[in-house]
């Protein structure tokens, strides 16, 4: 048989045409039913599944971070407690611990009105010229992937953030979370007033999880 | 029998939507396949007009036309049709996911594009849908591993990120192929090219910014791990290396791309073909300022000689590509002052490099150069590689768009614009 035949798509959308075909042969009911409502949604399959903790793959592949060298010891003394940590003073106390603290590469924050989430992503991007501009997008985060809102260019950085936090100000009732990343991944969670809530440092070495109730840190090896 | 017509057709007119994927993967990406991808970008299938025909004539729009892309989207889109055509997964992360987000990554297995044909039109709204949120950030910090630099090949690419006044420069070039010199040939595009939806660039071109960085530099496409198998992940982990970022450091930056270049050469270049290539790109790139002043020029005509934005000013404008062009003099002087005396050196080398940078040149070597590279910024004029390398070296070209032709090249002082410069 041939393979594409094996497809699970194939056979889902195979079966679910098979089904309306039966329904609409035997239905009482001289109305077609609508195509529309017989397409097969076939639920998005995207994220290929990954191991638990990072692979060693992972590992060589992450080695290039700048977090490579650090484990838990190097955290724990500087992050006991967050609370009450405001965000750049995050910043200040992992600037000395790697060389890419001050490289922001993008930011996302990400907010959900009415159980739709949505995500602000400002991103440096190259002009025509090679100079660096900033773009604000907005996306919906739908089922199949996100989808581009709009898309706000500024001249600077300050400018970009300025304007998100206008918009952003205005969701009154909406969680602020800021990814950005730090070496591999740095995820923090901060309330509207700035002061971190939840950190969470995933390197290839270990893992760090901090919230009010304290910081924990694994190491991988 | 008219109810069972109608369900089968019903039936096949449902068919096509169980291919909810942009394609279906039959294969798994293994070292072999790698060796494919490298042959297949350094073939003539990878070209470029292969996203789009505009301003070249007797080209034939191909199936993946309509592409839109800039520097990091290509190293992106040229993964994306490699693998369609031989049925291989790709995946990209997705950096506007949250921890929740359901979509963590970009992969052919994405169903949005389901109203659009199955084949090479759902390719190319799949490859636009990826330009949205990727580039080079995510291809250097997410998608790609940095290379050992004797591990170069084709398909490979080679990203920086160097500062420019307060911010920062990034770009990626992408390798065609290698000669046995060791030269890249690179297939790139720009913003400005991807606003304009111009062809690609390709050309053999001299490296100038060392990575000074690890996540930039000399890099290669990182397969999620679920698509590396058995002894491929041997091969993984030998090709990754961060050897690059140690010599940037120690090395001058001329210094560290002629290592590169000698790492990856089979056949040793002679002073005479690396002064024949300086001098080649150097003229290239001259000529392509030309096309870029030229477009600024019309811009200023056509808004009534008015001061540009920032958006037209930053199109039109030339620092850095102008600060590109003093490099390449300095480069190719510093071949030539160490070459003295190289017997290699052919003599209609020896006759071109001297018209070009002896103090007193011959009158007769100053008319092959002028054969070799005449210069024509505007009508019924030529001009000598010569007296551009003057100006260049003296600082007189012009990187504003809203100055005159003259000031531009440097011809004259005059004619310098009052209009602000943003940067």
């Amino acid at each position: 048989m041939p393979r594409f035949l094996l497809n699970r798509f194939v056979l889902v959308g195979l079966a679910v045409s098979l089904a309306a075909g039966l329904f609409y042969i035997f239905s009482t009911e001289d109305v077609p039913t609508p195509v529309a409502s017989t397409v097969p949604v076939t639920a998005p399959t995207t994220a290929p599944v990954l191991p638990e903790g990072p692979s060693p793959v992972q590992k060589v592949a992450s080695l290039a971070a700048a977090l490579e060298t650090l484990k838990c010891k190097d955290l724990s003394p500087l992050l006991d407690s967050i609370d009450g940590l405001k965000l750049q003073d995050l910043r200040q106390k992992l600037a000395p611990l790697g060389p890419s603290t001050e490289q922001t590469h993008w930011e996302n924050t990400f907010y959900t009105v009415d159980g739709i989430a949505f995500v602000w992503h400002l991103v440096p991007t190259e002009s025509a010229e090679g100079s660096e501009r900033w773009e604000l997008k907005h996306f919906r985060e739908d089922a199949d992937g996100p989808t581009l809102i709009e898309g706000r260019p500024f001249l600077d950085k300050r400018a970009a953030m300025a304007y998100r936090k206008k918009i952003v100000s205005n969701e009154a009732t909406m969680e602020q979370k800021l990814s950005w990343n730090y070496g591999d991944t740095l995820t923090v969670t901060f309330t509207a007033a700035d002061t971190v809530r939840e950190l969470r440092v995933t390197s290839p070495l270990f893992q760090f999880d901090c919230a009010k109730s304290g910081c924990t840190c694994e190491d991988y090896n | 029998l008219e109810r069972i017509m109608l369900a089968l057709l019903l039936f096949f007119k449902l068919l096509p939507f169980a291919f909810a994927e942009v394609w279906t993967p039959t294969e798994k990406w293994n070292v072999d396949w790698e060796t494919r991808y490298a042959k297949w970008v350094a073939s003539p299938k990878v070209h470029q007009t292969i996203f789009s025909c505009r301003g070249r004539k007797n080209c034939v729009p191909g199936p993946y036309d309509g592409i839109s892309a800039d520097c990091a989207d290509v190293s992106y889109i040229l993964r994306v049709i490699f693998a369609y055509e031989n049925s291989l997964p790709f995946s990209a992360k997705n950096p506007v996911a949250s921890a929740e987000s359901k979509v963590q990554r970009f992969t052919q297995a994405m169903t949005r594009f389901d109203a659009i044909t199955a084949g090479p039109k759902r390719v190319v709204a799949f490859a636009n849908y990826l330009g949205l949120s990727l580039g080079t950030e995510t291809l250097s910090l997410n998608d790609s591993y940095p290379l050992a630099l004797n591990r170069i090949a084709s398909g490979d690419f080679y990203m920086y990120k160097k500062k420019g006044g307060d911010n920062f420069i990034r770009h990626s070039y992408n390798i065609k192929n290698i000669d046995a010199k060791g030269n890249f040939n690179l297939i790139y595009a720009t913003q400005a090219s991807k606003a304009a939806g111009d062809p690609l660039y390709e050309r053999v071109k001299q490296l100038y910014t060392p990575p000074v960085k690890y996540r930039w530099g000399f890099r290669r496409y990182l397969l999620p791990e679920t698509e590396i198998e058995g002894t491929d992940k041997v091969s993984f982990l030998t090709t990754r290396s961060e050897e690059q970022f140690s010599l940037a450091l120690t090395l001058s930056e001329e210094a560290f791309f002629a290592h590169v270049k000698k790492l990856n050469a089979t056949e040793t270049e002679t002073t005479d073909g690396i002064l024949r290539g300086k001098l080649k790109e150097l003229c290239e790139q001259i000529k392509e300022r030309v096309d870029i002043v030229s477009k600024g020029l019309a811009h200023r005509a056509a808004t009534q000689l008015k001061c540009m934005d920032y958006t037209n000013f930053d199109t039109h404008s030339t620092p850095s590509r102008d600060g590109r062009l003093k490099a390449m003099v300095l480069s190719l002087e510093t071949t030539w002052r160490q070459g003295q005396g190289d017997t290699t050196i052919l003599p209609a080398t020896l006759a071109l490099t001297s018209a070009l940078l002896d103090e007193v040149p011959t009158a007769s070597s100053q008319t092959d150069l002028l054969a070799y590279c005449p210069i024509s910024y505007k009508a019924n004029s030529v001009v000598s590689l010569r007296e551009i390398v003057r100006r260049v070296k003296a600082n007189l070209l012009s990187s504003h768009p809203n100055d005159s032709l003259e000031a531009r090249w440097g011809e004259t002082s005059t004619g310098r614009t009052q209009c602000p410069a943003f940067y």
